[in-house]
């Protein structure tokens, strides 16, 4: 990563100076405070992106408190939005930075299925709290946390008027909402276990988990020609296993230092991998991956 | 005109209507607290929403209400609507929804002048201060300040005032329907 100090950098020239220096292109930015990075960014437009910091430090608090607070500022290109963003999230985990709020580590996954009572009503249980993801489980999530998965079972109840009772967001025996008819009756068995667990299917499609349907690990890339680099990331069962970054007179390869699923990792990932315009490739053998 | 006899629904349907229109008597709640003193506390907010047995209402993350209810979230909530001789008073238990989901969804959907005031620079209760008066947060910021108080409904009690023959109802969590007791 290239580095610049920048004493006293707000709002002085010698900011303008190293920001000359930045290429407006893809890429990842962090600013330290002395050694630690305080602040890590991602834009298809670096140089750009970074100046904004600045001008945006004029009216906002957690902006001027970055711009004021960094001693040094360090850019390192990326061959593609997704790379720079897939860049960002990797740093963000490793270093914590004060002002990245989001993207920062999960310490536990919820995960979702729904499981058919005595009566036949499907009811939704937590599967799993650990880091571990099941690529052929056949559930919901992942959630951050359980406030996050009670949160999209509240609204669920009131957008689609599903029984709060069944999907366990009320613990009496008839549910709120259908004394104020608001609920079309599944506590009390006035609606049919069929046709509630069809509004649930219905409701919950779009919550759905992922599955990973590819029998190998699988690698994109992305190629900045104007910049001559070409970034070729590894993926197994949605987790991010690094990156081998190619320029015109060297190549590397950065793995990951874990490979346990990572929530932020699979969000990105899934939308890149339903992203027509990317091409997925079965990693060839001679690679060896830390699976 | 009030019924002889009221249900949960009928509630529902006067609440309703008072997150609709700002004529509505109901759309003003009396929501009461207890500060950090121990003393009973009353303001008056906008009722804003009403879900799955919970009433909405918004404030700013930096209000002394909010501070109140971190440390206590008991809360009793209270309407008159004069013109139906009604009251309802309710006792929950206030969640504070803060930068998750539920506030993001309800911030997009705000018109931009009722997030005006989630960009005000000074806090609620600083003293006053010209600059501190001004508008100037960043939207960011101004969302950092936007809170959703859901309020769980534990009990309920509904007086319709009639000369000489008052009418209540009440009703606790677990019931199956509103129960009339003496008024």
């Amino acid at each position: 990563m290239t580095t610049k100090k920048l004493k006293n950098i707000f709002p002085i020239d010698l900011y303008l100076k190293v920001l000359d220096e930045i290429p407006d292109t893809f890429g990842v930015y962090t600013f330290y405070h002395n050694e630690r990075p305080i602040y890590i960014g991602k834009s298809i437009h670096l140089r750009e992106r970074i100046i904004s910091h600045f001008q945006q430090a004029k009216t906002d608090a957690k902006e001027r408190k970055i711009t004021q607070q960094a001693t040094h500022l360090g850019w390192e290109l990326a061959a593609g939005e997704y790379s720079a963003l897939l860049r960002e999230s990797t740093l963000i985990k490793k270093h914590l930075p004060i002002f990245n709020r989001k993207l920062r580590r999960q310490k536990s996954l919820h995960f979702m299925v729904l499981e058919a009572d005595d009566m036949g009503y499907l009811r939704p249980k937590i599967k799993s709290t650990e880091r571990v993801f099941d690529a052929k489980l056949d559930g919901y999530g992942p959630f951050r946390n359980q406030r996050h998965r009670l949160n999209l079972l509240n609204q669920l109840v009131s957008k689609h008027q599903l029984c709060a009772v069944m999907l366990g967001v009320e613990h009496t025996k008839s549910c709120f909402n259908y004394q104020v008819k608001r609920c079309q009756g599944a506590c009390v068995g006035k609606e049919s276990a069929v046709s509630h667990n069809q509004r649930l299917l219905s409701a919950l499609e779009t919550y759905m988990q992922q599955k990973w349907v590819y029998q190998t690990p699988m690698m994109f890339y992305e190629h900045d020609k104007k910049n001559h680099l070409k970034q070729c990331h590894f993926v197994d069962r949605w987790r991010y296993l690094g990156v081998e970054t190619t320029t015109e007179t060297d190549s590397t390869l950065d793995m990951m230092p874990s490979t346990q699923f990572d929530l932020d990792h699979y969000l990105l990932l899934k939308k890149i991998f339903s992203d027509e315009k990317i091409k997925k490739i079965k990693v060839p053998e001679d690679i060896a991956l830390p699976i | 005109m009030q019924p002889e006899n009221i249900d949960l629904v009928w509630v529902w349907s006067k609440l309703q209507a008072g997150i609709k229109t700002n004529k509505n008597d109901y759309h003003l709640m009396q929501l009461g607290y207890v500060n950090e003193s121990n003393f009973p506390k009353i303001d008056t907010v906008v009722f804003r929403q009403l879900a799955n047995r919970h009433i909405y209402f918004n404030t700013d993350f930096r209000s002394h209400k909010v501070q109140c209810l971190q440390q206590d979230p008991n809360v009793s909530l209270h309407w008159y609507s004069k013109e139906e001789k009604t009251q309802i008073s309710i006792q929950a238990v206030a969640k504070i929804h803060h930068l998750d989901d539920v506030c993001r969804e309800k911030w997009e959907s705000m018109p931009l002048l009722s997030q005006e005031c989630y960009h005000q620079v000074g806090n609620p209760g600083e003293s006053y201060a010209a600059d501190l008066a001004t508008f100037d947060l960043s939207e960011k910021d101004a969302f950092e300040n936007f809170t959703m108080i859901a309020c769980e409904i534990k009990k309920m009690d509904v007086l319709l005032l009639r000369l000489g023959d008052n009418i209540r109802y009440i009703w606790s969590e677990g019931d199956d329907a509103l129960k009339r007791v003496m008024a």
